[in-house]
């Protein structure tokens, strides 16, 4: 690596620094960072999960003592007893630098929330449609009841033909990017299928947008300025346990 | 510190500063840390592979169903300069 300037004084002129440790901004930082982590990890009797090599169970005798999610540096400890999750901070504490940040409140940017008595989780998403409505300037806008409507029926034919429409609709959209947009509120789907098929609806015009699409990619933020804090939740019924139902209407 | 093998380049590097402003606004401290330049590091010749450690959603699902379900305590835990703890091969 080239010295930095300002501190020439510890090596210049034709010398160099050979690296020991990742740094930031190496391409093959993250990796190594995976690759230490995941043999700390495993030292310490954890296995990485086949679904996902960012989840690592740990178990004693049949059961699941400790699970770890990984987020890059973020990591989710979960298990039936405290004691466990304590003893393991401290042995990572012996290989890394950590910060313990309590019990989980924050991933992702979803807020989550745990109720144990009932055994739910909550995932709440409120803060980021709060920072997107602001990005969008809709912030003031009127909430919806719905995320799209009927009658709209949105196709390619509402989509610029010519030039001049499509300088009709960049006159229209001014500095909101349709793609933008759709990726925002592709990234609030994760806690809210409520807006799932309408979303997966305007992203399909995102190759060539006009105002009808524009305006009903508009109004599902509107719809979720409205149902801004509702949440996703995550356990088990409190009575029927864990069943999964589906409903079909074909004969 | 170190001369350079022939036939090798080395990578640039340059230090950032960042102001940490507290939520007021005021600043509370400077942060200086060195970086590499690594977009000029070619693919097959300086690395070979690139991953990062991120998680699905739906693992994050299946982590907190499975946590509320069997009622287990949940605590998070960061790792600080976490890119700075690899080892590298060459």
């Amino acid at each position: 690596m080239e010295v930095p300037k300002g501190v020439e004084h510890l090596g210049s002129g034709g010398h160099y620094w050979h690296l020991w440790k990742a740094l930031y901004g190496l391409k093959q930082a993250s990796r190594q960072w995976k690759k230490k982590l995941h043999d700390v990890l495993s030292n310490l009797g954890l296995v990485r999960s086949f679904a996902d090599d960012c989840l690592y169970i740990k178990k004693e005798k049949g059961k699941i003592v400790l699970l770890v999610l990984v987020y890059v540096d973020d990591m989710a400890v979960s298990g039936p007893n405290g004691h466990y999750i304590v003893s393991f901070k401290e042995l990572l504490g012996n290989d890394f630098e950590i910060t313990d940040l309590g019990e989980l409140k924050f991933m992702l940017g979803i807020l989550i929330t745990q109720d144990r008595h009932n055994r739910l989780i909550y995932l709440n998403q409120s803060a980021y449609i709060s920072q997107i409505l602001t990005q969008f300037r809709l912030q003031d806008a009127t909430p919806v009841s719905t995320p799209l409507l009927m009658k709209h029926n949105l196709s390619t034919t509402q989509s610029p033909q010519s030039e001049a429409e499509k300088q009709v609709y960049k006159n229209y959209a001014g500095d909101i990017h349709y793609l933008s947009l759709v990726g925002s509120l592709l990234f609030a789907t994760q806690t809210r299928p409520d807006i799932q098929f309408a979303v997966n609806l305007v992203a399909q015009f995102g190759g060539n947008p006009g105002i009808a699409h524009l305006e009903a990619a508009k109004r599902i933020l509107r719809y979720l300025k409205g149902t801004i804090d509702l949440n996703l939740v995550l356990g088990r019924r409190m009575k029927g346990g864990f069943d999964l139902v589906g409903w079909t209407d074909s004969n | 510190m170190n001369t350079i093998p022939k036939g090798k380049k080395a990578v640039g590097s340059q230090i950032v500063f960042k102001e940490k402003l507290d939520k007021h606004g005021q600043r509370i401290k400077f942060k200086a840390r060195i970086v590499t330049k690594g977009f000029s590091q070619v693919p097959g010749e300086d690395f070979t592979e690139t991953f990062s450690s991120v998680a699905k959603f739906t693992t994050l699902c299946v982590f907190l169903a499975l946590s509320a379900h069997l009622d287990f305590e949940i605590h998070q835990v960061d790792v600080v300069a976490a890119y700075l703890q690899g080892d590298l091969d060459k």
